[in-house]
C-alpha cells in the first residue's frame, strides 16, 4: 500500500487518517469549507465490523493510498 | 462573525428558497387554479425542510472540527469519531428534538440558551409545524396536519423562522464553543 501525502484529495479516493492505529477508509464527500479557517471537510467512511462508520475529517490528517486492503 | 455553514445558509440555501418561492407565487396567483400551484407548493415545503436539514447537518459539523481543532492532534480523531457517531440529523428529519440531541452533545443546554430569547419558542413551533408538512407531503398522506389546505403565506413564515432559528443556533453555538476553547470557534 503506496502512501503520499496530497492536497487534492477527491470524491473517491482511498486513504490513510493520520494519528490513528492505520485507520484507511475511501472519501465519499466534500463537505466544504467547514473547518477551521475554512478548511476543507472530508466525509471518509471506514470499512468495518459489523458495520461501515462515518468520521469527517480534515485534509491535513489524511494521506492518499493506491487501495485499501 | 458567523459560521461558513450559516453564510451558506443566508447566501446559497435561502436564495434557492427564494426562487422556489418566486415559482411558487406565480402559479398560485393563476385563475383557476392550476393543479401545478399544489405540486410546487408542495415541492417548497420538502425543499424548505431538506435546506434546513442540510444547514443543521453542517453547522454540527464545523461544530464538531472546531472542537476538534482544540485538542492535541492524536486525540482529534476520536473526537471526530464519537461527535459524529449515530447523528441524528444525518437520518432525521430537522424535528427540534433531533437537533437539541444532537448539539446537547457539546455540553449545553439547548432549552435554556434559547430560552432567553422569547422569540424562539414561536420558531420552535413553527419547525414543528414545518416537519409535519413535510411528513404531509412526502408520504402523500389523505390530510393535511392542520386540517385545511397548504398555503403559501404559512410555508414563507415557516422559512422566516428557520431564517431566524438558524441565527440563533449560530449565536448560541460560537459563545458556547467560545466559552469552552477560549478562542473563536470560527
Amino acid at each position: 500500500m503506496l502512501a503520499q501525502k496530497t492536497s487534492e484529495i477527491k470524491r473517491g479516493d482511498h486513504v490513510k487518517i493520520l494519528h490513528t492505529a492505520g485507520v484507511v477508509g475511501r472519501v465519499v464527500a466534500l463537505l466544504g469549507p467547514l473547518g477551521p479557517k475554512g478548511a476543507q471537510v472530508y466525509r471518509v467512511l471506514i470499512q468495518r465490523k459489523p458495520k461501515p462508520a462515518y468520521v469527517e475529517v480534515l485534509g491535513d490528517q489524511l494521506e492518499t493510498v493506491s487501495s485499501v486492503p | 462573525m458567523p459560521s461558513n455553514a450559516l453564510l451558506d445558509w443566508q447566501n446559497n440555501r435561502m436564495r434557492r428558497l427564494t426562487e422556489v418561492d418566486a415559482q411558487c407565487g406565480s402559479t398560485s396567483s393563476i385563475v383557476p387554479l392550476p393543479d401545478l400551484a399544489d405540486e410546487n407548493l408542495r415541492g417548497f415545503v420538502v425543499l424548505l425542510s431538506a435546506h434546513f436539514q442540510g444547514f443543521c447537518r453542517g453547522f454540527h459539523s464545523e461544530c464538531i472540527q472546531a472542537v476538534a481543532a482544540g485538542v492535541p492532534a492524536p486525540l482529534r480523531f476520536v473526537v471526530q469519531r464519537q461527535c459524529l457517531a449515530a447523528r441524528e440529523i444525518d437520518k432525521g428529519n430537522p424535528r427540534y428534538d433531533t437537533l437539541k440531541a444532537d448539539f446537547e452533545r457539546f455540553g449545553l443546554d439547548l432549552n435554556a440558551a434559547l430560552a432567553a430569547n422569547p422569540a424562539n419558542a414561536l420558531r420552535i413551533t413553527h419547525l414543528d409545524h414545518l416537519n409535519s408538512a413535510r411528513n404531509y407531503v412526502a408520504h402523500h398522506k389523505a390530510a393535511t396536519p392542520s386540517g385545511g389546505p397548504l398555503a403559501l403565506a404559512d410555508v414563507r413564515t415557516w422559512q422566516s423562522s428557520c431564517n431566524e432559528f438558524a441565527g440563533e443556533q449560530d449565536d448560541i453555538m460560537y459563545n458556547h464553543l467560545r466559552g469552552l476553547l477560549g478562542v473563536a470557534p470560527w
